[in-house]
């Protein structure tokens, strides 16, 4: 495996009719690694991820996981190989609870994995998957709304369960869209500890898109910058920090309305 | 919405109220046993419709209530199991009954993968909707071409069967025995479907009809398993009209048309879809209003269309969430007390 | 052979532009609203029996029918604006399978309500005298009446082409269709939009009811078995598309038509069979409209 990056990306082209969202973008991520996709509104981050996940189909290019061309891959394969994915407005099995959300992404995972379960007959979930559901609730410091339906929790904490439902199925990297979007600032900087902490004890990667500046540096080492559609610098976060173009076309502005 | 289905979606009741639950299903089950030796043989045969509308309706509710899609052609799959259980009932297929009924079932499931597939990638919505519609009235036109299947006028005379174990025959030739029969076979396959809907498949049904999308992303194909739901669906609702065939002993076409498609709608929401019990509440209810209200023309389709509307606009839930409304408004002033 | 081929595709169109007078309306109210309105040919049904009743079975003269037609089309239209009130507009907001099923109840109460007022008997109305009479061409007579048919399909697909596309209420119309909210901001009055739409369809409903009463007995099932076809041309054409359902009802009238020309014994299936080949080939219909899922 060494050698071989864990996601890359080449000449990707996105079109919405006859408009080009994506005009050619590449990048690669390796094991371990954190990647931090940043641009003004409708560069095409989100359009990038969702061709990344297999939720929109590329005009051309290709996308490699783990070595293996995923490109034709509808996105619950991707996802049982290792691809996990939040979304920028969090979204869970609302009239689930918190508890039964997770299990069902075990047993999803189960299947994912062909893993046969034991007592297919009995109804109720195996009680190993259970517990490992009410551990993972506890490691995001939610166990407490284990039995409550995820309609009724806030919003900071549906966010949570979204990540303890994509850490379920053992992700290799995970994909956060905005995953501090809409919170307050204290709350941010728990979530940032929370992937902090996913990193550092399963050695997860993380490509994230993110608005938040402090976000971003506090969790990513390299930075790609998107401007319709195209890659227009990319480098560690110093290299990006000090680009002169990055800072006429993105920073200047946006940067401003960021932080003011 | 999301109170009544709290219950459903975890079970998280005390463990007296579920073993009340349980009494009162036994004693349900043991008085619809005894039925044949309490009422008159009318009520009886109204007793034995409502148990084959209320797995017809728990069928369509699988796909609604625990799926999250509609399918406005269930007739269709009912007829396929009448017609066939009648057809052969009636020209000897000389097939044991109890495989005459498992071919039916299957019959239903394979119509049902037909239909997945031609709509694989867009199981969903409008397109399920004109689809389901449109294999219903296919089958009519179908039928109404088929001399065998008695064309217009239906298929009579269809005698009830007797079951033919090797060591002892069940013989279900009079009308009490085989409404016993339908009784054990009611609650065998209830139970069959409870425990699909509270199975790991029901739990994935289940996420699949809360948000499809972040179904995929923990890895559920969602395409297959709506087309397994619709399949489960489709085949219980054939079962369902194979056991009606030798009840009425007469299949028409009355039994392949939007009203009868509109029925198991009605009861499942008329009880409350978000309820595993609800279609069973709902099939009950509304056969003891239609006996009250049976013979004027046009009126049954007043009554299904216009409380359907009602149910729709007023109590969503039906009549089960209206009642969980009312318990935990009554447990909550026990406990503010 | 020739005026067999001739008869199929004049048949066909005859047919299509009947389920067009009905189909369109329906793909009206949906492209706005979208909202299918299964309760559609109900309604059509209910344009019928008040034409038969108003105007009694033999028309006066073409006038006298055109203008029963248009009675018929005013109280459908009425019968619209109280479905808004009391149906429709409380199900804008909700998921759409309440829509479909509330619409699917609407439809059989209508039913119900036809049974209830003027039996189950079936009835004929005659076309007016000007147009009861067929003409010899190639050597198959065909019906003047059918001509007539025909003729007032082209003519209201041309009107709503025109209107959508043309007029100042078209506009508005595409604007509410597209972005409700965003139309909303730059002032046009959204739920007047919509209610009207609603009404322009039922009022459409109402009138093909009155064209078409003479075309076939008139019966509750009336409805139902024009509204499958229309729902199948708006699937075909692409939900919310006049041009595709236009296209898709002249495809199906032409199917059925040849179906009952050379395989009469099995009338009626061949369209089963186009709208499974077209949903496996053209899973977005023949013209898709922009997003619609």
């Amino acid at each position: 495996m060494t050698g071989t990056p864990l996601l890359t990306a080449t000449d990707l082209r996105v079109s919405y009719g006859a408009f080009e969202v994506i005009k050619g973008v590449s990048l690669s991520v390796d094991a371990g690694d954190a990647l931090a996709i940043i641009g003004p509104n409708g560069a095409g981050k989100s359009t990038l991820f969702k061709a990344l996940t297999g939720e929109i189909s590329c005009r051309s290019g290709e996308v490699r996981f783990l070595g293996k061309d995923v490109t034709a891959l509808p996105a619950h394969l991707r996802t049982a190989e290792g691809m996990g994915r939040t979304f920028q407005v969090s979204r869970v099995f609302l009239e689930l609870t918190a508890l039964a959300n997770v299990i069902v992404a075990l047993e999803s995972r189960q299947r994912c994995k062909k893993r046969g379960q034991g007592r297919w007959w009995r109804a109720a979930p195996e009680p190993a998957l259970v517990e490992e559901a009410g551990h993972l609730l506890s490691q995001l410091g939610i166990a407490h709304l284990r039995h409550e339906v995820a309609a009724t929790i806030s919003h900071g904490d549906r966010k949570r369960l979204e990540l303890a439902l994509a850490l379920a199925l053992d992700p290799l990297i995970l994909m956060l869209d905005e995953p501090t979007a809409g919170m307050a600032p204290a709350d941010r900087m728990h979530i940032v500890d929370l992937i902090l902490s996913i990193r550092a004890e399963k050695g997860v990667a993380v490509i994230m898109t993110e608005h938040d500046m402090d976000v971003i540096f506090s969790i990513s080492e390299r930075v790609m910058v998107l401007n319709y559609g195209e890659v227009i610098a990319a480098g560690t976060v110093d290299e990006v920090r000090n680009s002169q173009t990055v800072r006429e076309v993105y920073l200047g502005k946006d940067m401003y309305h960021a932080e003011g | 919405m999301s109170e009544a289905s709290l219950a459903a979606a975890e079970g998280r009741r005390s463990g007296t109220e579920t073993r009340l639950g349980l009494l009162c299903l036994a004693v349900l089950v043991v008085l619809l046993f005894l039925a044949p030796g309490l009422v008159n043989p009318g009520i009886l045969f109204v007793i034995g419709m409502t148990l084959i509308q209320a797995v017809f309706a728990l069928s369509w509710n699988l796909l609604f209530g625990f799926t999250g899609l509609a399918s406005f052609g269930h007739a269709g799959f009912f007829a396929i199991g009448a017609y066939f259980t009648g057809a052969a009932l009636r020209y000897d297929f000389h097939l044991p009954f109890l495989a005459v009924l498992a071919v039916a079932g299957l019959l239903g499931a394979l119509v049902a993968l037909a239909i997945g597939v031609v709509a694989l990638k867009r199981l969903t919505g409008i397109f399920l909707a004109v689809l389901t519609v449109a294999l219903t009235e296919a089958m009519a036109k179908i039928i109404g071409f088929s001399p065998a299947l008695g064309e217009q006028d239906g298929l009579g005379n269809i005698p009830r069967p007797v079951i033919d174990l090797g060591l002892f025959r069940i013989d279900l030739t009079h009308g009490d025995d085989y409404y016993r029969f339908l009784v054990v076979a009611t609650v065998l396959i209830v139970a069959a479907l409870w425990w699909v809907v509270h199975s790991r498949l029901g739990r994935t049904f289940r996420a699949i009809r809360e948000d499809a999308d972040r179904a995929r992303f923990v890895g559920i194909d969602v395409a297959r398993y709506r087309v397994i739901s619709f399949m489960i669906s489709g085949g219980t609702a054939a079962l369902a009209g194979a056991l009606s065939a030798p009840l009425t002993r007469i299949v028409t076409l009355d039994q392949v048309n939007w009203l009868a498609s509109t029925q198991p709608i009605l009861n499942s929401l008329l009880g409350g879809f978000t309820s595993f019990w609800g279609p069973i509440v709902g099939s009950a209810a509304f056969s003891t209003i239609n006996y009250f209200t049976r013979g004027f023309p046009g009126l049954s389709e007043i009554m299904v269309g216009g409380i359907l509307v009602v149910v729709i606009l007023v109590a969503p839930t039906g009549i089960l969430g209206l009642l969980g409304k009312l318990r935990r408004r009554a447990l909550g002033k026990g406990g503010r007390k | 052979m020739s005026s067999q081929a001739v008869f199929v595709l004049f048949n066909g169109m005859a047919q299509g532009m009947a389920f067009f007078l009905v189909a369109a309306g329906l793909t009206w109210v949906f492209g706005i609203l979208k909202i299918l309105n299964l309760a559609h040919g109900a309604f059509f049904m209910l344009g019928a029996y008040i034409a038969y009743s108003v105007g009694g079975a033999w028309p006066a003269s073409i006038w006298t029918f055109l203008a029963v037609a248009l009675v018929a089309a005013a109280a459908v239209g009425v019968l619209g604006y109280l479905t808004d009130v009391l149906v429709l507009r409380r199900l804008r907001n909700v998921d759409y399978h309440y829509a479909l099923i509330a619409t699917f109840g609407l439809m059989l109460f209508c039913e119900g309500v036809a049974k209830a007022i003027w039996g189950t008997d079936y009835f004929a109305v005659m076309p007016p005298p000007e147009v009861d009479r067929a003409i010899v061409v190639g050597g198959s007579y065909i019906s003047v009446y059918t001509l007539f048919v025909i003729g007032t399909g082209l003519a209201l697909y041309a009107a709503l082409e025109i209107v959508m596309h043309r007029t100042w209420a078209g506009k508005i119309m595409r604007a509410v269709s597209n972005d409700p909210w965003m139309a909303g901001t730059v002032g046009i009055n959204v739920p007047l939009v919509l209610m009207l739409s609603v009404v322009a369809s039922f009022v459409l409903a109402g009138f093909a009811g009155g064209v078409l009463v003479p075309n076939q007995a008139l019966s509750p099932h009336v409805g139902a078995s024009f509204v499958l076809y229309a729902f199948m041309a708006v699937v075909i054409g692409g939900l919310g598309s006049i041009r595709g359902t236009f296209l898709a009802c002249i495809l199906l009238g032409i199917v059925e038509s040849a179906n009952a020309t050379f395989m009469a014994q099995y009338g009626g299936i061949a369209i089963y069979i186009l709208l499974a080949v077209a949903l496996v080939w053209k899973p977005n219909g023949l013209f898709p409209a922009q997003g619609t899922t």
